[in-house]
């Protein structure tokens, strides 16, 4: 095993494997990843399994599939109550509750200690209810779902973001880059052509089509005209002027970016972003956040890179004539990538974050979706019910502390 | 030094030009029409006169004060458009009425087929208000009403559902036919044409057109630059001094738990250097570790529930920041302040003590090993005086970035822990402003946050320059990591 080449998975899980805490932290991490998957399955209001009538059904897996698009609700049981029916016979999910089914039976706050007016123990509210009478433990399996979502959505474009543009500016620096002034022109008067296509003259769209169809047409425009007029210029420039080579200082600009971008405060300007859209969606909010997230990534990928473009086996790769994309791609990132797993960590530690305060100030999310910060947020307006600030918090901590902890392993490296 | 100051001072140039820029774009962003609730009810105050001096006394009110807002000049220096859009669309008046003018042109990119479709639009109404002076019956108030609709409608299907509503009401009163049938005739006229002429390749023609100063860019920005930030749309205070009275509470409770934070984190740092690997480190460091993940709005939402409501502990005042008479002394102000400040406070320190402290302890730890600690133990200096005396002035360096932060907190104010323990800071007026749609105090609030996050990181480079004077020579300041 000593000897044989491990796979970068491997020796991901032998790192993590060296200290008690690490091991916890990714156990627990599976354990958030199954409830976030199988919440429909853990904390529904409607059976698995139930005999209505004579009849057959299995409404949660109706309810999954309906939800994917696969299938639709039959007439009659559209609006079916699912959780107050007589049944011949059912078989429940643990929790029967959905995160936003209110309890008949009490609308006051539940302890999870006090008496109960439930059915039986299966109905027992195990921590509790809000003063709604929803079940805070359904949502919290909920939430669990949002919040991953939320934290994973908003790195993977933080790091997307970050890793394309700090590997340019440390690989190439602000020499290295290389074009001849025809192509550089071109590249310019495609930037020019490629904003007033896709974005100004492309903003008529925007009031038929709606933002997605218009970013992406945008970004379609830049890149091909950009490409397309660098090359024939590149390619057709008559005279010498032309074909002197210039540097782009690509460091300089991504770092400039990079101050703007932090100058800009984040909280309030997602804060303002968010109660301008009047539809928030789940995943407009991630991109907001990944979008204003992406500079931490990048200046670790830039900083680690200016360190490994000056190593011998780079060099040599360069001499040997490769391309500066495929000695980059191929040769520089994969070794820069360590401290990149730790900054991806916290990033999706301070995203969870970052939505929890969000759905905490009551901005911004759904309101068909329950989250741990909905959920501390209602503590606030009842005092007494310890159950609603404790719970949901320690899921946020113990979350947070997770992706701290993987990161803290991936490190130490 | 002089030189690299007025560097840097030249590259923040562009930094606070994007951000205005920004803060700018969002304003413009928000929905309402400024104009439109300024002037309120005024269209009922007209009842006295007849419906066509009441619409063309609104007119006349509306340009005034959109010429005295600013809203009907041009937006920026220079306007970049398709040529189907005209140089004067911003002249369009009410903005709703250009919002449709635009998304017409937008589904169109034919101007001149649109501007006699507007003209004859025009007209037809203007017809029927003056008709509707004299002659109030039930079909010419609904077909004044459909006709009038339709200077904000750009959905074509309901541009003509509302032309074959006016005609079907015109068709019920003789009157009102003899004088509109022939403009209907031609407004629907007009509305073929407009669909049968589409000219959407217009859009791609570029228009550039340079406005000059008498734009809302310019405007905006010279106001903020002379201090007017506007007045707030809720209150109708100045935004300035909202924005003052709030600073008082935010600046003390932040600069207090940034005192506190920096004056534990140091010596708590430097002693878990000295004595790296001892059960005293290791403790603190799984400690700082665990309290770092800890969020802030939920200890704060546990200590205000737990240890500040008549339910349970009632230790401290859970309102705002206390009532002092004016003839109090001193340290009966202080002590009031203290039992109000004390759980924010505390919120506010605990995690920037443990990043601050782990920062020292790596530092510290970087230093200690070096060659001229080694000296001064070799000569024989006091433990206290090494620490204190010659490693610690050193290891503080790398905290010289971390004072740039310290700036735009001080400022910024927590959002979530001015609002559990309602301190009428910048935080919860910050809140309370997004909740209340008033946008000039959010924008204010973010240029002002994002200037003194600027002028910050400016001042933590110059201070490190003049530290560290290497810095001012080499390009690879930005190597280290974040």
């Amino acid at each position: 095993m000593a000897d044989a080449p491990l796979t970068a998975r491997q020796r991901l899980m032998a790192q993590i494997r060296r200290r008690r805490s690490w091991r916890w932290a990714l156990r627990t991490l599976y354990i958030l990843v199954l409830v976030a998957v199988f919440a429909n399955f853990l904390a529904n209001d409607k059976p698995y399994l139930c005999s209505y009538q004579g009849q057959w059904y299995a409404p949660v897996f109706k309810a999954v599939a309906v939800d994917m698009g696969m299938a639709q609700w039959p007439a009659d049981q559209i609006n079916r109550r699912w959780s107050t029916l007589k049944y011949d016979w059912a078989v429940w999910p643990p929790v029967p509750y959905s995160p936003n089914q209110k309890d008949l039976y009490s609308s006051t706050s539940l302890s999870p200690l006090g008496p109960q007016r439930v059915k039986s123990w299966r109905y027992r509210h195990w921590l509790g209810t809000d003063h709604l009478g929803r079940d805070v433990l359904a949502g919290m399996i909920w939430g669990t779902r949002v919040a991953l979502f939320m934290g994973l959505t908003a790195t993977a474009v933080a790091t997307l973001l970050g890793l394309l543009l700090g590997s340019l500016a440390g690989f190439f620096g602000d020499h290295a880059w290389r074009i001849t002034r025809s192509q550089l022109l071109g590249g310019l008067l495609g930037l020019v052509v490629g904003i007033f296509g896709g974005f100004i003259a492309g903003g008529y769209l925007l009031d038929m089509q709606g933002m997605g169809v218009y970013v992406g047409q945008g970004i379609l425009w830049l890149i091909v005209c950009i490409s397309a007029l660098s090359y024939t210029l590149g390619r057709w420039w008559p005279g010498p002027w032309g074909r002197q080579q210039v540097a782009i200082p690509v460091d300089s600009i991504v770092m400039r970016g990079i101050e703007i971008i932090n100058a800009i405060p984040g909280l309030l300007l997602l804060l303002a972003i968010v109660a301008l859209v009047r539809t928030p969606s789940l995943l407009g909010i991630a991109l907001i956040i990944g979008l204003l997230g992406w500079t931490t990534i990048a200046r670790f990928v830039r900083g680690e890179l200016l360190r490994i473009r000056e190593l011998e086996y780079v060099q040599a790769a360069r001499v040997m004539g490769f391309r500066p994309g495929r000695v980059l791609l191929r040769h520089a990132l994969p070794n820069a990538l360590g401290p990149v797993y730790v900054t991806v960590a916290f990033a999706i530690a301070g995203a969870i974050l970052t939505e929890s305060s969000l759905s905490f100030l009551g901005i911004g999310m759904p309101p068909e979706w329950m989250t741990w910060g909905k959920l501390l947020s209602m503590a606030r307006t009842s005092p007494s019910a310890w159950w609603l600030a404790v719970f949901p918090g320690l899921a946020i901590f113990v979350t947070v502390t997770v992706f701290n902890l993987l990161g803290e392993a991936l490190g130490e490296g | 030094m002089l030189q690299y100051t007025l560097k840097r001072l030249f590259w923040m140039v562009p930094t606070l030009l994007v951000i205005s820029l920004f803060a700018f774009g969002l304003s413009q962003c928000t929905p309402g029409d400024p104009v439109a609730e300024k002037l309120g009810g005024a269209e009922a105050k007209q009842a006295s006169k007849s419906p066509l001096q009441a619409a063309d006394q609104y007119a006349a009110d509306y340009r005034r004060v959109a010429a005295q807002l600013g809203t009907d000049q041009p937006l920026f220096y220079i306007s970049i458009h398709g040529s189907s859009t005209p140089d004067t669309l911003h002249r369009i008046l009410p903005q709703s009425e250009q919002l449709a003018t635009r998304r017409l042109i937008a589904r169109y990119g034919n101007w001149p087929a649109l501007q006699a479709y507007r003209t004859q639009l025009y007209r037809t109404t203007r017809q029927v208000l003056a008709l509707s002076g004299t002659h109030k019956t039930e079909p010419v108030l609904e077909a004044r009403r459909w006709l009038q609709g339709m200077a904000i409608q750009h959905d074509p299907a309901r541009l003509i559902a509302a032309l074959d509503s006016a005609n079907q009401y015109m068709t019920q009163d003789s009157l009102l036919q003899a004088t509109l049938s022939d403009d209907l005739q031609a407004l629907s006229a007009e509305v073929t044409n407009l669909s049968s002429t589409t000219t959407r390749w217009a859009h791609y023609i570029p228009v550039v057109r340079w406005n000059g100063r008498h734009n809302q860019y310019h405007t905006w920005i010279s106001k903020v630059l002379n201090g007017d930030l506007g007045t707030s749309l809720v209150t109708s205070q100045e935004v300035g001094d909202k924005i003052r009275k709030a600073l008082r509470w935010t600046l003390q409770l932040n600069l207090s738990a940034i005192l506190i934070a920096y004056l534990l984190a140091i010596p708590l740092g430097v002693y878990a250097a000295m004595y790296a690997g001892s059960r005293f480190d290791r403790s603190l460091t799984m400690v700082l570790f665990f309290v770092y993940a800890l969020p802030s709005f939920w200890v704060a939402g546990l200590l205000s529930q737990f240890l500040a409501s008549p339910d349970w502990l009632h230790w401290f005042p859970s309102m705002g920041v206390g009532e002092v008479s004016a003839q109090a002394t001193w340290w009966e102000v202080l002590g009031v302040r203290v039992h109000h400040f004390f759980l924010p406070v505390f919120c506010m320190t605990y995690a920037s003590l443990a990043y601050i402290t782990r920062q020292v302890r790596t530092s510290m730890m970087g230093i200690l090993q070096s060659d001229f600690i080694r000296t001064a133990r070799a000569k024989g200096l006091s433990q206290r005086t090494i620490l204190w005396r010659h490693a610690l002035p050193n290891a503080l360096f790398p905290l010289i970035t971390l004072f740039g932060g310290i700036l735009p907190r001080a400022v910024a104010g927590s959002v979530i822990i001015e609002l559990i323990f309602n301190i009428p800071g910048i935080g919860n007026l910050t809140i309370a402003s997004i909740f209340a749609k008033d946008w000039p105090v959010v924008y204010t609030l973010l240029l002002l946050t994002a200037v003194m996050t600027t002028v910050g990181i400016l001042l933590a480079d110059l201070l490190y320059a003049w530290a560290d004077p290497r810095i001012q020579l080499s390009n690879t300041k930005n190597n280290a990591h974040g």
